[in-house]
């Protein structure tokens, strides 16, 4: 079937300041916002399933301990991405808008399947980015759960995604060879008549996402601090001059957590069984290490910790070579009450039950009486206000 | 040169196929995943926020900032339509990141590292940066084609 071209509606066909059809609704711009979008989506996309292998409790492949640091990297990077996709993906529905209303509205059976495609592509993406600021800002006014909502969609769009590029590669690549219109236009092209060219256009939106992604991500990366006005995170505020995603009095484990009556034990698969005083394992050796919380928010601050080694609390009850543990707060209610410690992270020498922050005792909002912190976790694993280390 | 329309083209390509053979699995295994996550209560929303991300973008949004961009070109002179352009663009992408933030719904009292500052200020901030770069550069236009 033959495509008629579009007559309808002209405001939209023509652009936003009237004239002639606009550079910047022409194959080029689509193209090379597309190639902007599919590398944002597709770090995105794997930087997100990179820390859905770090929450999964049963991984194929166990979820490695080092580099240390690596998981705030990825995270940071989620963030960015994301926040970057937003204008990004707003000027790409805006620069294809004419071929939402083509008539016919598909003129073939690939075709069909081809705009069928863009639902999860579109939907999804938008959700996404949706999802993920408001989770950045802790709002969730819907009723699904977000974790395992935003993944879902995650895959949905990535599938329509490899669709797309399937079905736009010769059409975007042809583009991209030119003709020498490389930049859409300047004071003499016909079709600007004022407007924005296509180089200040993409600068634009390119310009505002960049600012907004590193602003943001300030609550991560240092070097952003100066544009750091739309943080979410203060890294110098709370107790001890460090973050808090939930507070003792929040998870309603202030009393238990000041009881003289507080045990630590370690249970499960081992030939003894220990329960412990804090000031026992105040007596036990003590080791150090310097590691970062970094939250799945993409907030991330590094301090020193110091503690009892968890290997060693493996070794004294007697577990076997290469087991893991569920360690388990004194908190009763929440996803986020007991984390999985597979055996990269169970003997890493690093892994430590801290009782110290930065050479003082941990704030109760940091987890007193004892907390996990190990190399490469998320925030959500190094559970706090612990009482329980279950071996298996 | 008149620009080339993304649907002037057959869709039937080679790469068309080996991007739906590739494509529809991942969207069927998410497509599994979520039903196999969310019913009842839980779906209907989260159709609703998939559909209507998606719907409120091609209803509301689009016509929105196509009615803009017709009054740009009615009422503003020349100089002033590519910079007005762009500070609209750069203002109105800052709003909407920054609107859940600016509402700070998610924040907990007690928690003072979270959601410490005033967003609100934070948008302001910009617009005026913004708004005050457009004036500057619609100014030096008008100058220097009065000069031609």
């Amino acid at each position: 079937m033959a495509v008629r071209p579009i007559e309808w509606p002209e405001l939209v066909r023509r652009g936003p300041a009237g004239g002639d059809a606009s550079p910047l609704r022409d194959t080029r711009t689509a193209a090379l916002l597309g190639i902007a979008l599919g590398v944002t989506f597709t770090v995105c996309f794997l930087t997100g399933l990179y820390s859905h292998w770090a929450q999964s409790t049963d991984p194929i492949v166990a979820f490695p301990s080092r580099p240390a640091g690596l998981y705030r990297i990825t995270q940071a990077t989620h963030v960015f991405t994301g926040v970057l996709s937003i204008p990004l993906l707003l000027a790409k529905l805006w620069t294809v808008l004419p071929t939402f209303f083509r008539l016919p509205p598909v003129a073939s059976v690939p075709h069909a399947i081809e705009r069928l495609a863009l639902l999860p592509l579109v939907g999804g993406g938008i959700f996404l980015l949706l999802t993920g600021v408001n989770n950045v800002a802790a709002w969730y006014p819907w009723e699904f759960g977000f974790v395992a909502g935003h993944y879902w969609a995650a895959w949905l769009t990535i599938g329509g995604l490899i669709v797309h590029v399937g079905a736009k590669f010769a059409t975007a690549s042809e583009a991209l060879r030119g003709d020498g219109d490389h930049d859409g236009g300047g004071d003499d092209d016909p079709r600007r008549d004022g407007r924005l060219s296509r180089r200040g256009f993409l600068g634009v939106v390119g310009g505002v996402g960049l600012f907004l992604a590193a602003s943001l991500e300030s609550q991560s990366i240092a070097v952003f601090r100066r544009i750091g006005i739309f943080s979410p995170r203060d890294l110098d505020a709370g107790p001890q001059g460090f973050p808090v995603n939930s507070s003792a009095r929040f998870r309603g484990v202030v009393d238990a957590a000041m009881s003289p009556d507080y045990r630590f034990r370690v249970t499960g698969d081992v030939e003894r069984e220990l329960s412990f005083t804090l000031d026992d394992l105040r007596a036990m050796e003590q080791h150090e290490a310097e590691l970062p919380i970094a939250c799945v928010e993409g907030w991330s601050k590094s301090a020193r910790w110091r503690g009892v080694r968890l290997r060693d609390l493996f070794a004294m009850a007697g577990a076997a070579e290469g087991r893991s543990c569920t360690v388990v707060s004194l908190q009763r209610r929440g996803g986020f009450r007991s984390s999985f410690v597979n055996h990269h992270h169970a003997a890493d020498v690093d892994t430590l039950l801290a009782l110290e922050l930065n050479g003082e005792p941990l704030h109760i909002d940091h987890g007193f009486p004892v907390r996990l912190i190990g190399p490469n976790r998320p925030g959500v694993n190094q559970t706090k206000w612990v009482e329980e280390v279950h071996i298996s | 040169m008149t620009a080339a329309r993304t649907d002037d083209r057959p869709t039937h390509t080679k790469g068309f196929w080996i991007g739906l053979v590739l494509g529809v699995p991942v969207i069927a295994f998410g497509l599994r995943g979520l039903l196999g996550t969310f019913q009842g209560v839980a779906l209907a929303s989260y159709g609703q926020y998939f559909v209507g991300g998606a719907l409120l973008h091609d209803l509301l949004i689009a016509p929105a900032v196509c009615a803009v961009g017709w009054l740009i070109a009615r009422w503003l002179p020349r100089p002033a339509v590519a910079p007005v352009q762009a500070a609209l663009i750069a203002s109105s992408v800052v709003a909407v990141v920054a609107y859940p933030f600016v509402r700070g719904y998610g924040a907990t009292p007690g928690e003072p590292s979270f959601l410490p500052r005033d967003y609100t200020n934070s948008v302001l901030l910009v617009w005026a940066v913004v708004w005050m770069v457009a004036l500057v550069v619609v100014a030096v236009r008008v100058v220097s084609a009065r000069r031609r």
